[in-house]
């Protein structure tokens, strides 16, 4: 079951209303109706104070929801983010070592200077990408 | 030029345009959640200067101050991340039709 289904399953069994439940957990409305529909996740704070407020295990709220532990292994998963963001910044400077040095060669032949442009534009779109997922 | 290159330079040119604006409010909203004084200036500053000496700038000057970003306004920064995402697509397909129609057509 989806946590989104849970959370409003237990929320009407409880008889509460959702500005009632943004207001004991200090978010939004919105943000709760968000959760309730699946279109974003609560974060790791907020899921232990809904197992609080509704009486419910943490085991039951996560475990039946695979999309949930994933964007929880990818919100909290620093190690993985930063060799992703490692591998792309040597990416980046191999490909710009390989263009300083083989310039004779690149420049020589059209077909490699396409390609070392297109690798150039995959390497620095891909890095930019990494950055702005660090915010 | 082709009819087909304007199309790509077009691509290109909307993608960039969209990236910088989405940075400048992801930025902005990051600074204000951290309680910097100007965070509009931040956010020009991260989003011109070439090589993006700007962003690196902002995000080393982050690091002292801690985040107090509501759950709307995390909702919005990922909003905003998946939009620079696709930005990113429009502006990397846009440049390498654009260089493959540029060799292609034998201008490089």
């Amino acid at each position: 079951m989806k946590i989104g289904e849970q959370l409003r399953a237990v929320r009407i069994s409880m008889k509460l209303t959702q500005e009632q439940v943004a207001e004991d957990i200090h978010v939004s409305r919105q943000t709760i109706s968000n959760w309730e529909n699946n279109r974003s996740y609560p974060d790791i704070i907020s899921v232990i104070k809904l197992s609080d407020l509704y009486n419910i295990s943490l085991d039951q709220l996560l475990k039946g929801d695979q999309d949930m532990i994933k964007h929880l292994n990818e919100s909290t998963d620093i190690v993985s983010s930063n060799k992703k963001l490692i591998i792309i910044s040597l990416a980046n400077v191999f490909l710009f070592l390989f263009m300083i040095l083989c310039n004779k060669m690149i420049a020589s032949n059209t077909i490699v200077m396409g390609c070392v442009m297109i690798a150039a534009v995959l390497c620095m779109t891909t890095l930019f990408y990494q950055i702005i997922r660090k915010f | 030029m082709n009819w087909y290159e304007y199309i790509f330079i077009f691509i290109v040119i909307l993608g960039a345009f969209n990236t910088a604006y989405q940075l400048y409010r992801m930025v902005q909203l990051d600074a204000k959640s951290r309680g910097f004084k100007h965070p509009k200036i931040w956010g020009l500053l991260a989003t011109g200067g070439q090589n993006r000496g700007g962003l690196l700038l902002y995000l080393l000057s982050r690091r002292n101050y801690p985040s107090n970003m509501s759950e709307d306004e995390i909702n919005s920064m990922n909003s905003r991340k998946k939009r620079i995402g696709i930005c990113l697509i429009f502006l990397t397909v846009g440049s390498i039709c654009l260089i493959i129609s540029l060799i292609s057509n034998g201008r490089i």
